[in-house]
């Protein structure tokens, strides 16, 4: 037989560990502690891999958005296909 | 007509058999997905549109502009200083950029970019925006000092070629040369005045807002399904919230620079609440997402303008249209006859993932296949790793063995799956990459409307069909995922639309209007409700379960070997043997 009082399992042989809703708040600060280190302890140091240095300053300098899903995400795209039209429709005249 | 037996199984995936009836109309997610769809749609078209003057002014710029580079064409061999300032003034010419779309975008934009404090997403005070533009000046000045002076020379070097006769070829080759580098100078320059034009904000009362509005207008339908009103708006403001927290995952710098975009925080936070705390009933009533990803999708067929295509001519259809669909089906046939993956509609999600365009094609596939969400989370995760490791690895290995930056930029834009992930991979090779890049995913997201279709309809008559069973028409249309009609109905009419008016004034109005001004955005914050909602009703247990024997990893790594292979075979056959001279015009 168990009974809840506060944040602890009782039983009538004494406490046995804390609480079910306990160990569920604990996981979720945990699991948001993670996403913290993820995001600001082992991700940065990802970045200062072969490449993605030089991936982060074309980024900056060029402000493209990089988790954009579709192309209308994208202003880039958007120059891209006036460019590239413009450079098919109004090729000038190699002699 | 006989109301439809619905069979529902594991709370997964729910299938329509048996029949349909008129009250499907309104008594159907699907066909609520439409009709709130259109309305957007409707709404966007009737804000846009109607803005005559402006319309106008922009046409004539535009005549104006394109008069230009006709004349600069045909009277030297290489694009000159005035070819390429006509070319940019169009660039300018947007309908993002007129007043009233400004105020649209304040009100439903998400959260900006962050790095250490999350409260810089939602509030800049006027003193840090003028801070941050007072440190940003120097670099700015210098730029455009630098873009000044290279735009003097290029001007001389193009007067000496013209002064004889553009027939001296050594004087052309430094004129283009000289231009080049004043473009490259003048891109820089535009780069550092945007770091110069930060501005106060607070996005805390325009969220609330927004949040009201689209908890109302999601009510509505919500009701008529039969939730109960209260109970769902009370659950939606906490989706939302979770969708504003994904947003600011998205908008943290690091992430953003690894390209993990809002569909997977949505679903990390979601996950991450449902397989600890629970998530309650209450909040379960709001977590719709059906509801909220066939909206998007119907949203998101604006955005399929079928004349696109054929913006590259040739090459593009070949390499985008040509390509795809082979790796489509034999990923998928790898899937099923080789690796064994136990699921088929996982099996083709993560074929149309990885052979399409990334997210936005698994969700598409998804939602016409009937997959579960577990399995739509693994594509989703799967995407946005691959593409994070393929954004730098690409143009690194393109750039060590000397390979031509347009057969490279095709390269990338035909394999990469998310499309900010081509852009950034061309950008990393230069200008001519990132603009063959980024036109080569653009045809190729095009094709998201076709696959979802032809997915819909294979499972329909093929997977769903019981072996032996002959499937009626009037069968076909009864299982018929009929928010795909919707999606496809939205691309026809805005392909309509965008072709009557004219590729630069629709490229305006439509594109860089109504979709990229309004519909897009809102298309997105559906899609991250969606995600939040996918979250809160996953658990790990299951999510494990798909990845037994690490098939889905395997799936993706050999279908975009055989892509990679494919598509560079195909860019060099166009770009090299079939159509030397469109790699010369460009």
């Amino acid at each position: 037989m168990t009974q809840v009082v506060g944040t602890e399992h009782t039983s009538l042989d004494g406490p046995h560990g804390p609480s079910r809703a306990f160990r569920d708040w604990l996981a979720l600060a945990v699991g948001l502690a993670a996403i913290l280190a993820f995001m600001f302890l082992i991700a940065p140091i990802g970045l200062k891999l072969p490449g993605y240095t030089h991936l982060t300053a074309v980024l900056d300098e060029t402000g493209i958005p990089a988790p954009a899903l579709f192309y209308t995400g994208v202003p880039q795209v958007g120059d891209a296909e006036i460019r590239i039209r413009d450079s098919l429709t109004y090729a000038p005249a190699k002699p | 007509m006989a109301e439809p037996e619905r069979i529902q199984s594991s709370t997964e995936i729910v299938r329509d058999v048996g029949g349909s009836a008129w009250s499907d109309f309104w008594k159907k997610e699907d066909y609520w997905a439409i009709w709130m769809g259109f309305a957007i749609l409707i709404v966007g078209i009737l804000i846009f549109l109607p803005q005559s003057q402006w319309r106008q002014e922009m046409g004539k710029k535009m005549d104006a502009s394109n008069a230009t580079l006709k004349k600069e064409a045909a009277g030297a061999p290489f694009k000159t200083i005035a070819w390429h300032q006509a070319s940019d003034a169009k660039r300018g010419l947007r309908g993002t950029n007129e007043a009233f779309a400004k105020q649209i975008q304040e009100f439903v934009s998400a959260p900006s970019r962050w790095l250490y404090n999350p409260v810089d997403a939602l509030y800049r005070s006027k003193e840090v925006a003028d801070a941050m533009n007072a440190a940003a000046k120097p670099a700015f000045d210098k730029a455009k000092g630098e873009a000044d002076a290279a735009l003097a020379k290029a001007k001389a070097a193009e007067k000496a070629a013209e002064a004889a006769g553009f027939k001296d070829t050594a004087l052309n080759k430094k004129a283009e040369e000289a231009i080049a580098a004043w473009q490259s100078a003048e891109q820089k320059a535009s780069s550092a005045k945007r770091k110069v034009g930060n501005k106060p904000f607070n996005r805390v009362p325009y969220l609330i807002g927004f949040a009201v509005i689209l908890a109302l207008f999601f009510s509505i339908g919500q009701m008529v399904l039969g939730n109960k009103f209260l109970t769902f708006i009370m659950g939606f403001f906490v989706v939302f919230i979770l969708a504003v927290l994904s947003y600011m995952g998205e908008q943290q710098e690091t992430m953003n620079y690894w390209g993990f975009g809002f569909p997977l925080w949505a679903i990390v936070l979601g996950m991450l609440i449902s397989n600890t705390v629970g998530t309650p009933k209450w909040l379960k009533s709001a977590a719709q997402t059906e509801y909220y990803i066939k909206t998007g999708l119907v949203l998101l067929g604006a955005e399929i303008l079928l004349n696109k295509i054929v913006t590259i001519g040739q090459p593009g259809i070949f390499i985008a249209w040509v390509v795809t669909p082979i790796v489509l089906i034999f990923t998928y046939w790898l899937g099923q006859k080789v690796i064994k993956i136990p699921s088929k509609t996982l099996n083709i999600t993560i074929s149309a993932d990885l052979s399409v365009c990334g997210v936005s094609a698994a969700i598409a596939t998804a939602a016409a296949c009937r997959a579960k969400k577990s399995e739509l989370t693994v594509a989703v995760g799967l995407s946005m790793c691959f593409a994070a490791v393929m954004m730098v690895v690409m143009p690194a290995f393109i750039k060590a063995v000397g390979m031509n930056p347009i057969l490279g930029g095709a390269w990338i834009g035909g394999t990469i799956d998310a499309t900010g992930a081509v852009a950034a991979a061309g950008a990393f090779l230069g200008d001519k990459a990132l603009y063959t890049a980024a036109t080569i995913k653009m045809i190729q997201n095009i094709l998201i409307g076709f696959t979802a279709f032809g997915v819909a309809l294979y499972w329909t008559t093929r997977v769903e069909r019981v072996a032996g069973e002959k499937v009626s028409w009037w069968e076909i249309w009864h299982r018929f995922p009929k928010f795909v009609l919707g999606f496809m109905g939205a691309s026809i009419i805005f392909s309509i639309l965008d072709d009557s008016m004219g590729k630069d004034l629709s490229a305006a109005v439509v594109d860089h209007g109504i979709l990229r001004g309004f519909t897009r955005l809102l298309r997105e914050w559906f899609f991250a409700l969606a995600f939040v909602s996918i979250g809160l009703e996953t658990n790990f247990r299951e999510l494990r379960e798909h990845f037994t024997g690490g098939k889905p990893f395997i799936l993706y790594f050999f279908g975009q070997c055989f892509d990679l292979s494919l598509t560079l075979f195909m860019c060099w056959l166009m770009f090299y043997v079939v159509f030397p001279d469109v790699m010369g015009r460009l």
